[in-house]
């Protein structure tokens, strides 16, 4: 019984320690080359490498090699069951031209998707990426200036969303 | 005899030193073959040519495509000079010109030689050179020889002689602004009214509602963006431009990522001359405008 105790107790204190001296810097590594697949690059960025997670200041946001948003804050956290990325106080060269906050977040109780939801000017934007249907899918949740994304917005009857398939 | 240590406490420590180095462990073998070492950051290609400059090579007009030379820095700008003599017989045939190169072709009659910046041809010195033109030195007196086959730049083509020109230039400027695009002469360029591009910079669904334009790729590679619709008499009809054209370049910078046609479109307002590099019908050609 002492034994199995032991197991079990070592088992947990290894995913502890797993998470505690995981390289998070490199990890974000990671995450920016498979964001550079789908041509997005966080470029310029300040690291804090915290003991929950990674903190990430003044970051430039390009997408297809156009600069189109600075990024004041980024957090990242992995806590491997539950891990976030929370992007605050965008400005943007585009429409909206500011967005107050972006999150990401991968829960392992619902592994199919990343939730993604948004704040800013535009109103309030909620969804996902669904590995299973390899899309994005982004519903309104609150409209207030879409002028910007009107056009690309579709509708059904739970309201405005916007949808793009991807490839693997 | 009394331990001083406590064997249990001990043992503990020992299992919570050994899972932590367990799981360092793990992380660096991670880390070793499968994570990256370094992020990605953006490194950003050469940016639209300060400077552009068309230069035509053969006399005929139909013989497309043209040859293009590009500045890569803006040139310095030569104030205009008090001209003491012309080069009669005289033809500039070629002018490239780049912050540390200046490089001219020049002919009489079946003779042509290519001189840098300070060598001679028949005793006419090579000194400097605008945007159209090369000025020579001889004997101390000064000339000016102006690029063949370039129109000279704006109104000035349109009347020659000096009591017409003027007005002429004023009617070509207001013609300019109210339709946004005329035509010279013999219509190979175009002039096109700054207001009339700042009227797109400023409104983007402008843009989009008079064409509509997709990547071009060649194996799966971005070579530039073909023009899938044009609206009927829109300004872009107005400037040639075709269903079915693939922008390969804007003034020498080719169109080879959304970064180099974004940059164009924000750089769209200080342009004074733009060259249009199209495929169509699978045959190279340029379009050329000046921007008023």
């Amino acid at each position: 019984m002492q034994m199995v105790k032991r197991i079990f107790g070592g088992f947990f204190l290894l995913i502890i320690f797993l998470w505690l001296v995981a390289p998070k810097q490199e990890l974000y590594f990671l995450l920016e080359k498979e964001l550079k697949k789908n041509d997005i690059v966080i470029s310029n960025e300040r690291f804090v490498d915290r003991w929950y997670g990674l903190e990430i200041s003044d970051a430039d946001i390009y997408v297809k090699g156009i600069k189109l948003a600075k990024a004041s804050s980024l957090k990242l956290h992995i806590f491997f069951l539950y891990n976030s990325l929370i992007v605050e106080n965008i400005e943007t060269e585009v429409d909206p031209k500011s967005i107050d906050r972006i999150s990401m977040i991968f829960n392992v109780i619902k592994p199919y998707k990343v939730a993604i939801k948004s704040s800013g000017s535009f109103g309030v934007i909620e969804g996902g990426v669904y590995f299973m249907d390899k899309k994005l899918l982004l519903r309104v949740k609150e409209s207030k200036d879409m002028n910007a994304f009107k056009k690309f917005l579709s509708h059904d009857k739970k309201g405005d969303y916007y949808e793009k398939y991807y490839q693997q | 005899m009394k331990n001083i240590t406590n064997s249990k406490l001990f043992s503990t420590l020992l299992f919570f030193l050994t899972v932590l180095v367990i799981a360092k462990l793990i992380w660096l073998i991670v880390s070793v073959e499968f994570l990256p070492k370094s992020g990605v950051e953006y490194s950003e290609k050469s940016k639209l040519k300060a400077f552009y400059y068309p230069l035509r090579l053969s006399n005929s007009k139909k013989n497309k495509p043209l040859k293009v030379v590009v500045a890569q820095t803006k040139p310095k700008v030569v104030k205009p000079k008090k001209v003491i003599g012309n080069m009669k017989d005289y033809k500039l045939l070629a002018l490239y010109q780049s912050s540390e190169l200046l490089v001219v072709t020049v002919s009489k009659g079946a003779k042509t030689k290519v001189l840098a910046q300070g060598e001679l041809f028949n005793g006419f010195k090579l000194k400097s050179a605008g945007r159209d033109d090369a000025l020579f030195e001889k004997d101390g007196k000064e000339y000016t020889l102006h690029l063949k086959n370039k129109k000279p730049k704006k109104a000035k083509k349109i009347a020659s002689k000096k009591n017409t020109s003027k007005k002429v230039a004023k009617r070509v400027s207001a013609s300019v602004k109210k339709k946004g695009i005329i035509a010279t002469e013999d219509e190979a360029t175009k002039i096109v009214s700054k207001g009339l591009l700042s009227s797109y910079t400023k409104d983007i669904d402008k843009v989009w509602k008079d064409i509509g334009i997709g990547e071009h790729k060649v194996n799966g590679v971005l070579t530039g963006f073909k023009v899938n619709f044009i609206k009927r008499h829109s300004d872009f009809e107005k400037l040639g431009l075709k269903r079915g054209d693939i922008l390969t370049a804007i003034n020498g910078q080719e169109l080879d990522s959304y970064n180099a046609a974004f940059s164009f479109y924000k750089e769209m307002d200080s342009i004074e001359n733009l060259t249009l590099s199209i495929k169509r019908n699978n045959q190279d050609m340029e379009l050329e405008y000046e921007i008023q």
